[in-house]
């Protein structure tokens, strides 16, 4: 209906344009996935958590040093020792407290944190600044297309992490033992493998993850005065992993893929289309999970009583 | 012994509601200040919400992020008929909690498909969706800048003009009226049902419980509760914004059934009081809290972490702690008061034997079969 008004090039560049959100979406979404797989529980705070080491960095930016990539190291830095002693005080002291339970504990923490950052960390509204100012254009298909340095460096970086990232899931010890307790844990433990440090390294991981996301799009996103600008992007990693499927890793990098691509696409068609583009993408993942519940990529786990 | 009981829970409502009615009352003649007052009519509307998603997490054990979202409709809908038509109030609650049906029918439709921690992401998920039409549908809800019904003057059963003093009896009655229902229901088969069902799903279906009907019977109960405090709401603050209807409040909710616990509603009754109202009533007093008002959020998160992993009861268990500790102790002080006069009375014999042999015979006898009874 609308393919006939809208121009290969409008087209084209709004994929371009979405290419921030995509990354910043798809770490948030793996930083949800390996949590999920190791702890069997969806992190409400990972928004939270991201947020705070971002605000962190800005802190130290504008307060201490100037330069941008390290204090956004050094954001990562606490975001992943954060996320490591959740772990090692919260979650680890909760084993046998049920799924629900332990979703309860996260969101209990994504309070704690809406509290704790505007008391601390945002009292002076610190802010960081995009990587590299500008724009670049480049031709493809015969259009010309815009696309900001900033949002070009974001993109390769979150690819470049999240390929190295499926190569360690697949190659390295660590990738193996994750994936073990994965698949379960208790077995995994009477194998020789340290199920506590596996656990609680995929919550640093998740936690550094998430910083360089909020970091990343803190200066877009205004996170001087807004606290909770991460949540959006929380709950479109969630849709999105529920869109691709808790089974496998790759589940929810597409589903977030799709997520943003297909969604932004859907705003092309006209300004209703475009105000409610949120409203009609979570409304057909509602019909795909009627259809389908695991998800686009589920395979269904046979429970024995 | 159960109607008794029962009978002193509605009484114990009752005096709640009259409490309630009493702060405005006291406002009105100056001596509770209308800041208080605006925070006790605040804590009335929440409790109205909480009690649903009591029956919700408590009984049914679904967790649900939605409840944002169902109230924020609830207080549009109201103010959008206030404004545009000549409706009735009441006629709009009766509105507003149709839609509630409808809502509620639907979401736990959906939840039947969903496995239970999916279903926090997808009500999540929903009341996301409510909150872009609460920004984007102008005509309706006024967008980012709210809509607020200042212009219009309801006035219950024709006569009596809802401003906010008359506003705040109305909730209180609602409130109380809604406790009672509340708290039949849990003690009626259905919520019997329900609680079986969160135990334990498939041992609640074997013996027969319909795991379809209580899961939508929940949901409508809780989204109806939502509709409700959402018109009470408008009437309340003739005030909406998109802002209010976040994540913060659907946590918040969450946060108080827990801390509250699921045990009685008293201790919801409490929770509430915690989380929603003893920042605006009580530590406002204090500067530390004035400068810093996130600085309650990261109270309530913590407790509720800790209360979700050391405490699951939450207030209503330390109630009940605190009951059950009492009784043995009444129990000891009691006994301890009958040693006491046993005690006294021998020596009064002890006394009397020099005084009279033969009292003191008899006296004694008397000390024998008394000690008799109390080995029996």
């Amino acid at each position: 209906m609308g393919k006939g008004i809208v121009s290969l090039y409008t087209i084209l560049q709004t994929l371009v344009s979405s290419i921030m959100q995509a990354s910043v979406l798809s770490l948030s979404a793996f930083a949800i996935m390996l949590i999920f797989k190791t702890s069997n529980t969806t992190n409400f705070a990972q928004g939270m958590i991201s947020a705070f080491g971002a605000y962190v960095a800005a802190v130290f930016f504008s307060d201490l040093s100037q330069n941008l990539i390290l204090s956004i190291i050094i954001g990562i830095v606490a975001a992943f020792v954060f996320g490591l002693l959740i772990d090692v005080v919260i979650i680890r002291n909760s084993k046998n407290i049920t799924p629900v339970g332990k979703q309860m504990i996260t969101m209990g923490l994504a309070l704690l944190l809406i509290g704790l950052i505007p008391m601390t960390l945002q009292k002076n509204t610190p802010s960081l600044a995009v990587l590299v100012e500008g724009n670049i254009s480049f031709r493809f298909l015969g259009e010309t297309l815009v696309v900001t340095k900033h949002a070009l460096i974001t993109f390769c970086m979150s690819t470049v992490i999240i390929v190295l990232l499926f190569l360690a899931l697949k190659f390295t010890k660590w990738g193996l033992s994750v994936r073990a307790v994965a698949n379960n844990e208790m077995v995994a433990g009477m194998m020789g493998i340290n199920t506590r440090w596996t656990t609680a390294f995929t919550w640093a991981l998740a936690g550094g993850l998430g910083a360089l996301a909020a970091s990343l799009y803190g200066p877009l996103a205004g996170m001087a005065t807004s606290v909770g600008y991460m949540t959006p992007i929380q709950i479109q990693g969630f849709m999105a992993a529920i869109l691709g499927g808790f089974s496998l890793f790759s589940g929810p990098i597409v589903g977030a893929l799709l997520l943003v691509f297909v969604g932004n696409l859907f705003g092309l068609g006209g300004e209703a289309m475009s105000l409610y583009k949120e409203l009609i993408v979570y409304g057909i993942i509602f019909l795909i999970i009627l259809i389908k519940p695991l998800g686009l990529f589920g395979k269904k786990v046979i429970k024995k009583v | 012994m159960k109607k008794t009981r029962n009978l002193y829970q509605y009484i114990g409502f009752i005096v709640f509601g009259v409490a309630l009615i009493l702060i405005q009352v006291l406002s009105g003649a100056r001596i509770i200040s209308t800041s208080v007052t605006r925070g006790f009519g605040s804590y009335m509307i929440h409790v109205i919400i909480v009690l649903g998603y009591f029956l919700l997490l408590g009984y049914a054990g679904l967790a649900s992020l939605g409840t944002a979202g169902f109230v924020g409709l609830g207080t549009y809908i109201t103010g959008y008929l206030l404004l545009h038509t000549p409706l009735p109030p009441l006629l709009i609650l009766l509105i507003t909690m149709l839609v509630g049906v409808i809502l509620g029918f639907v979401v736990g439709f959906i939840s039947l498909r969903i496995e239970g921690m999916y279903l926090a992401i997808i009500t999540l998920a929903l009341s996301e969706m409510l909150s872009v039409l609460f920004k984007n549908a102008i005509g309706f809800t006024g967008g980012t800048s709210g809509l607020n019904t200042y212009g219009a003057k309801p006035k219950l059963f024709g006569l009596i003009l809802l401003d906010r003093t008359n506003t705040f009896y109305f909730i209180a009655v609602v409130v109380v009226i809604l406790l009672v229902l509340t708290y039949n229901l849990t003690k009626s088969p259905v919520g019997r049902a329900m609680l079986s069902m969160k135990n334990s799903e498939s041992a609640a279906q074997t013996m027969g419980v319909s795991s379809l009907k209580y899961r939508l019977f929940a949901f409508i109960v809780s989204s109806v509760f939502a509709m409700i405090a959402g018109f009470l709401y408008m009437l309340y603050y003739r005030y909406s914004e998109p802002t209010k209807w976040t994540i913060n409040l659907s946590l918040n909710v969450l946060a108080s059934v827990v801390i509250g616990g699921t045990g009685s509603i008293w201790g919801i009754l409490i929770g509430t009081y915690f989380v929603f109202s003893l920042n605006d009533t009580l530590l406002t007093n204090f500067t530390f809290f004035q400068q810093n008002p996130n600085a309650f959020i990261f109270l309530t998160g913590t407790l509720m972490i800790l209360v979700v992993m050391f405490y699951p009861g939450g207030i209503s268990q330390l109630i009940f702690t605190i009951k059950y500790k009492g009784k043995i102790l009444l129990g000891k002080l009691a006994k301890m008061r009958a040693e006491k006069k046993e005690a006294l009375a021998s020596q009064a014999a002890v006394a009397e034997v020099a005084l009279s042999p033969s009292e003191t015979d008899q006296k004694m006898k008397e000390g024998d079969e008394h000690d008799g009874k109390s080995a029996k």
